[in-house]
C-alpha cells in the first residue's frame, strides 16, 4: 500500500523527448489511468515508475521514499504488459510463480538440478505453491494451472499475468493497456471485473489506456496526456465538463465535442447565424473555439436559448438513441447532436429542410486561439496540473 | 527539486563496465577470425626471403607484392581457374532457376496428383548431401565418356532440391487473387510465371544466386573427383593444383594466390552484404 | 450459369491446372529421378555386389561389402576421428556463437562491423583459407608458432602431432562455421519479445545468469536444436581441410570419413566398400535429420 509521486520527470530517447517534466501525485488506493493518443509517452512513465528505464531527470518516490536507485525488482511495484508478457515455455502455474521463486530462493536453490538437492527448497516451494493457488482460485484460473499460455484464449492469458502481479502483493499495480488484446466484448467485462479487482484489494493501480471509456469508466482521476506532458488532471466527470484545454474536449466523450469557430462581441459570442448569451470577459472581435457536447443541442425549442440554423446530413440510429449529423450552412462546419429515438421521430416530419437548434450555453466549452479554456472572467477555467492534488 | 540520485552514476559506470567487457571478448574473437585474412595479405606483399626468417613479425620490411601477385598470375593459370569457376557457377546457376522455379510454382500454386508425392521427394533430398550420389553418377559419366568436362563438374547441381523447395515457399505467399484475376485476363500458365511470378521473385531469385554461386565457387570434393586436368579446374582445385607446384618453396606468391582466389567472394559479400547473409542464411528456412 | 456449365468449366479449369503442373513439375522430377532416386538405388545395389569399375560382369555378394568395411580399421577410425571432430566443433562453433550473438546483439554502433567479421569466414573459399592456416601453423614458420614459441610455450607442431591434428582442424572448423551459428542465433535474439525481459526484470530475474537462463535460453530452444543439427551435418562432412591439409595424416590420425570414402572409392576404385561407405554416411545424416524432425515436434512449446 503506497502512494506514489512523480517530480519532474524528463526522458529522451536520442533526439526525441519522450517524457517533457511530468509531475504526478497517486493516492494510496487510487485508480489512476493515464490516457492520451497511442506514442504520447504513456508506456514510458510506467517504464519510469517500475525501474525499467532510468529518467533523465526527476524523482520517482512510492510510499514516501525515493525509489530512483532501487531496481525494478527491489520497488515492490507489479507490471501487466499489453502483450502479457507471460514466458511461454513455462506453466501457468510456473510463471505465477515466478516473482515468488525469484525473491524467497536463493541462486543455488534455483539452479536446473543442483536446485532440487538443496534442503530448503521443498519448504520455500510449498509456501509458494499455496500462494500461487490461492490467487489462481480468486482469478478462478485454478483450473489452469498446468497449462501453457500458447493453451489459453486471450481472456485466460489476461488472468494469469494479473495473477502474476497479485502474487507478490505489491504496492503499486502498472497496468499498460491490459484490455486492448481483447475482443469487444471481453474488454466490457473485464472492466468491471478490474475495477472490482481493484476495490477488493484496495492498491494503487496506475492504468494506460488510449481508450477514453476505458478511463471515464474505470478510474478514480485521469491524467490525459499529449507529447509528453500531462495536460489535465482530474475526476472523469471534471475532464468531461470542465476540460482545460482544447486538445481535452476533443479526446475525451464520443461523439466528439462539436467544435465550432466565433467572435467575442460585447453581448456573448457570433458563432454561424446566432449569437450565443454568454461572457467569456474577452474583449471583443477575439476569434475563439466553442465546444458544444451533442446533448447540449436539442432539437425542441427552448425559451430563452440560443437558436443556430442547420441542415441534416446523415443519421445515425444507434436503437434507444441517435446521433444526427447537421452542417452549418455558411462555414460547413459539422455538429453532432445526440437525441432519444423519441425526440428524433417527433421531429422527423421537418429535418429535411434547415431547422433550428437550441443550444444549452450554460455547458458550451470556449478556447482561445491557443486552444486554452477561458471561463466568463477569461482566465483558465480548470486548473492546471498540479504536483500535490 | 529533488536532487538527482547517487546510485544512477553507478548504473552508468555498470553499463560501461559491461560493455568494455563486451568489447573485449569480441575484439579477441575478431582478432581470432582475422588473423589469416590478415596474414595472408600480409605475407603476399612480403619478399620472399623473409618469410623464412620472419617468425612472427606482421609488418614486411619491404613491398613485394608486385612479384608476389604476378608469379601467383604466371606460375599456374589462375585466372584461367577463375573463369572455369564464373562459367561452372553461372552454368550451373541457369539451369537451377530453369527446372526450380517452374517446379516451385507448380507446387506451390498448382493442384495435381502427383503434387504431394513430388513434394515429399524435394524434402527428402534436402537431407542428401552430394557425397551420396558422387558415385553413381562418377560411374555413368566414366561409362558415357565424360569425365574431364564442363558437364561432368556441374551435373549434380543441375537439380536443387533447395531451389525447388524456397521458390515453393516463396510463391506459397503469393496472393492467389492475382493469379485468378491474371487467368481470368486470358494468361496462360506459362505467361503467368514469365511476366507475374519471376518478376515478384527477384528477392528470392537474388537470395538463391548467392547461396548457389558462393557453395559452388567453394566446392571442392566433386570437382576433385571428376577433373583430371588443370583445363577445367575450379578456383579450389586449382589452389590445390597451385599448391602442389609450390610445394612450399614460395609462401608470398602462395598467399598472393589465396588471395586472388578468395578476392571475387569476399569483395561481393563486402558490397552485397545483406544479400549474402540472407542468401547462405536461407538454409535456415528450412 | 447453371449448375452443371458451371460445374463443367471448374472441372475444365482443374484439367488445365493439373496439365500445366505436371508440365512445370515433370523438367525438375526427372532430374530427382536421375540425379537423386536412381543414383542412391543403384548405390545401394552396388554395396550388395562385387563391381568393379569398366568391369563387365558382377555378381551379388550380399552384405560382403559391409563386413569388409566394418572389418577395416582405417575405416572405423575414420569413423571416430569424425565423431571426435564433430564432438570438438559442435559445441565449440554454438556454444562461441551464442555467447557472440549476445554480446553483439546488445551493441549498438558497432553491431554491423562485428557482424561483417564474424561471418567473412562463411563466405571464402575454405580451401584457399585452408592453405592459409596451414601456414599460420607450420612448425618452423608459421607465425602462430613462432610466438607460442617466443611466449615460451616451446616448439608444436599441431598438424604433425597425432594428438593435436584434429583439435586443429576442428579449429579450423569453429573458424568457418561461428559466424554463420551466430547470424542465425541473433535472428533468433530479435524474435524475443523485450516486453519478457522486462517482466522478468519485474520479477527479479535480473541478473546477467537469471536473464539468460529464466528468458534467453528457453526462448532460444528451437533456435538452438537447429543449429546444433545444421552444425552436426556441415561438421560430419569435413572434407576439405582435411584434403589441403594433412591428408589424413599422420599415421590416420585425421582420416575422417568424407576423405577416406574419397580415397576408397575414386583414388583407389574400390567400389564395393564405397558404396557401403556411402550408404553407412547416408543412415547417418538420415538418423540426424529425422532426430531433428522428432524433435522439433516436442522441443517447441508455443
Ligand atoms: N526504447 C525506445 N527508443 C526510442 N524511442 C522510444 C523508445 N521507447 C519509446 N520510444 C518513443 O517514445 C515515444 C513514446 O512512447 P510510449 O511511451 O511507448 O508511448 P505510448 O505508450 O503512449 O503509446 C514514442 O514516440 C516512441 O517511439
Ligand atoms: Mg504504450
Amino acid at each position: 500500500m503506497a502512494d506514489l509521486t512523480l517530480s519532474g520527470i524528463s526522458k529522451t530517447f536520442g533526439p526525441t523527448r519522450v517524457l517533457n517534466d511530468v509531475s504526478l501525485s497517486v493516492r494510496d488506493g487510487e485508480f489512476l489511468t493515464l490516457v492520451g493518443a497511442s506514442g504520447c509517452g504513456k508506456s514510458t512513465i510506467l517504464r519510469v515508475i517500475a525501474g525499467l528505464e532510468p529518467q533523465d531527470s526527476g524523482t520517482v518516490q512510492i510510499g514516501g521514499r525515493a525509489v530512483d536507485h532501487l531496481r525494478p525488482k527491489q520497488r515492490n511495484v507489479a507490471m501487466v504488459f499489453q502483450s502479457y508478457a507471460l514466458y511461454p515455455h513455462m506453466s501457468v502455474h510456473e510463471n505465477m510463480a515466478m516473482p515468488l521463486v525469484m525473491s524467497r530462493m536463493s541462486l543455488a536453490e534455483r539452479l536446473p538440478l543442483l536446485g532440487r538437492v538443496m534442503p530448503r527448497r521443498r519448504e520455500v516451494m510449498k509456501g509458494i505453491n499455496a500462494e500461487v493457488d490461492t490467487v489462481a482460485r480468486q482469478l478462478q484460473i485454478d483450473a489452469l494451472l498446468g497449462r501453457k499460455p500458447a493453451q489459453l484464449s486471450g481472456g485466460q492469458r489476461q488472468r494469469v499475468a494479473l495473477g502474476r502481479a497479485m502474487v507478490r502483493h505489491p504496492d503499486v499495480f502498472l497496468m499498460d493497456e491490459p484490455l486492448s488484446n481483447l475482443d469487444a466484448k471481453l474488454r466490457v467485462h473485464m472492466r468491471t471485473e478490474l475495477t472490482e479487482l481493484h476495490r477488493r484489494l484496495g492498491v494503487t493501480f496506475i492504468y494506460v489506456t488510449h481508450d477514453q471509456v476505458e478511463a471515464m469508466t474505470m478510474s478514480d482521476r485521469v491524467a490525459l496526456m499529449d507529447e509528453g506532458r500531462i495536460v489535465q488532471l482530474g475526476t472523469p466527470a471534471d475532464l468531461y465538463h470542465n476540460p482545460s484545454d482544447l486538445r481535452v474536449a476533443r479526446f475525451i466523450g464520443s461523439p466528439q465535442v462539436n467544435i465550432v469557430s466565433g467572435t467575442t462581441q460585447t453581448k456573448g459570442i457570433a458563432v454561424s447565424d446566432t449569437v450565443l448569451p454568454m461572457q467569456v470577459g474577452l474583449p471583443a472581435g477575439q476569434v475563439v473555439s466553442v465546444g458544444l457536447r451533442p446533448e447540449s443541442l436539442s432539437l425542441d425549442i427552448v425559451p430563452g436559448r440560443a437558436r443556430l440554423t442547420a441542415k441534416l446530413a446523415h443519421v445515425e440510429n444507434l436503437g434507444a438513441e441517435v446521433f444526427l449529423h447537421f452542417i452549418l450552412p455558411d462555414s460547413g462546419d459539422p455538429l453532432v447532436l445526440r437525441a432519444t429515438l423519441d425526440a428524433f421521430e417527433a421531429h422527423r416530419g421537418r429535418l429535411d429542410q434547415a431547422v433550428a437548434l437550441s443550444v444549452d450555453t450554460s455547458r458550451a466549452l470556449v478556447f482561445d486561439t491557443a486552444g486554452h479554456r477561458v471561463d466568463s472572467t477569461g482566465r483558465m477555467a480548470a486548473q492546471r496540473p498540479m504536483v500535490q492534488a | 527539486m529533488a536532487p538527482v540520485p547517487k546510485s544512477r552514476p553507478r548504473r552508468r559506470t555498470d553499463r560501461l563496465v559491461a560493455s568494455l567487457t563486451a568489447h573485449f571478448f569480441l575484439i579477441l574473437g575478431a582478432a581470432f577470425i582475422l588473423l589469416p585474412f590478415v596474414w595472408m595479405l600480409l605475407t603476399s606483399i612480403r619478399p620472399a626471403s623473409e618469410v623464412f626468417t620472419a617468425g612472427f613479425n606482421p609488418i614486411p620490411s619491404a613491398f613485394a607484392g608486385v612479384e608476389n601477385y604476378s608469379e601467383a598470375l604466371t606460375k599456374s593459370p589462375l585466372l584461367r581457374f577463375m573463369a572455369n569457376g564464373v562459367f561452372v557457377c553461372l552454368g550451373i546457376l541457369a539451369v537451377q532457376l530453369l527446372f526450380a522455379i517452374p517446379a516451385g510454382y507448380a507446387l506451390a500454386k498448382l493442384s495435381f496428383r502427383a503434387q504431394p508425392l513430388i513434394f515429399a521427394l524435394v524434402l527428402f533430398g534436402l537431407t542428401v548431401p552430394v557425397q551420396v550420389t558422387a558415385l553413381p553418377i562418377y560411374i555413368a559419366l566414366a561409362r558415357l565418356n565424360l569425365l574431364d568436362t564442363y558437364f561432368a563438374i556441374m551435373v549434380p547441381f543441375f537439380l536443387s532440391v533447395f531451389g525447388i523447395f524456397l521458390f515453393r515457399q516463396f510463391f506459397k505467399s503469393f496472393p492467389q487473387e492475382i493469379i485468378h484475376a491474371a487467368r481470368l485476363d486470358g494468361f496462360t500458365e506459362t505467361e503467368i510465371i514469365l511476366r507475374i511470378i519471376v518478376p515478384s521473385a527477384m528477392p528470392a531469385i537474388a537470395a538463391f544466386a548467392v547461396f548457389s554461386i558462393t557453395s559452388h565457387w567453394n566446392d571442392l570434393y566433386w570437382p576433385l573427383i571428376v577433373t583430371t586436368s588443370p583445363d577445367h579446374a575450379t578456383p579450389p582445385l586449382g589452389m590445390m593444383i597451385f599448391r602442389d607446384q609450390e610445394t612450399g618453396s614460395n609462401y608470398g606468391a602462395l598467399m598472393a594466390g589465396a588471395a586472388i582466389i578468395t578476392a571475387p567472394l569476399i569483395i561481393a559479400f563486402l558490397i552485397a552484404q545483406r544479400h549474402f547473409v540472407r542468401g547462405i542464411t536461407m538454409t535456415g528456412v528450412k | 450459369m447453371t449448375a452443371a456449365t458451371l460445374s463443367v468449366s471448374r472441372n475444365s479449369q482443374m484439367r488445365a491446372e493439373a496439365i500445366a503442373g505436371y508440365a512445370f513439375a515433370m523438367p525438375a522430377l526427372f532430374l530427382i529421378l536421375i540425379l537423386l532416386i536412381l543414383p542412391i538405388i543403384v548405390v545401394f545395389m552396388i554395396s550388395l555386389t562385387d563391381y568393379q569399375l569398366g568391369a563387365l560382369t558382377w555378381s551379388w555378394v550380399g552384405l560382403a561389402n559391409y563386413a569388409e568395411m566394418m572389418a577395416d580399421k582405417a575405416f572405423l577410425r575414420s569413423l571416430a576421428n569424425t565423431f571426435i571432430y564433430v564432438a570438438i566443433v559442435v559445441p565449440g562453433s554454438v556454444g562461441f556463437a551464442l555467447i557472440i550473438a549476445i554480446l553483439v546483439q546488445e551493441r549498438t554502433k558497432s553491431k554491423a562491423i562485428y557482424q561483417t567479421i564474424f561471418f567473412l569466414p562463411v563466405t571464402t573459399t575454405l580451401i584457399a583459407m585452408s592453405v592459409v592456416w596451414h601456414f599460420l601453423l607450420n612448425p618452423s614458420l608459421g607465425p602462430v608458432t613462432s610466438l607460442a614459441r617466443a611466449l615460451g610455450f616451446g616448439d608444436f607442431d599441431v598438424f604433425g602431432d597425432p594428438d593435436l591434428v584434429l583439435v586443429g582442424l576442428a579449429v579450423i572448423g569453429i573458424w568457418q562455421l561461428v559466424g554463420f551459428n551466430m547470424i542465425l542465433f541473433l535472428a533468433g535474439l530479435t524474435a524475443i519479445p523485450r516486453d519478457l525481459y522486462d517482466a522478468a526484470d519485474i520479477d527479479g530475474a535480473d541478473g546477467v545468469w537469471d536473464r539468460f537462463a529464466r528468458v534467453t535460453w528457453p526462448m532460444l530452444g528451437p533456435t538452438t536444436l537447429f543449429v546444433v543439427v545444421t552444425s552436426t551435418i556441415t561438421a560430419f562432412r569435413v572434407f576439405d581441410t582435411v584434403a589441403v591439409i594433412t591428408r589424413g595424416n599422420p599415421m590416420g590420425r585425421s582420416d575422417v570419413l568424407l576423405f577416406t570414402l574419397y580415397k576408397v572409392g575414386f583414388q583407389d576404385f574400390n567400389i564395393g566398400p564405397a558404396s557401403a561407405m556411402t550408404i553407412a554416411f547416408l543412415v547417418f545424416v538420415l538418423v540426424v535429420a529425422l532426430a531433428q524432425a522428432f524433435l522439433i515436434d516436442r522441443r517447441t512449446h508455443y
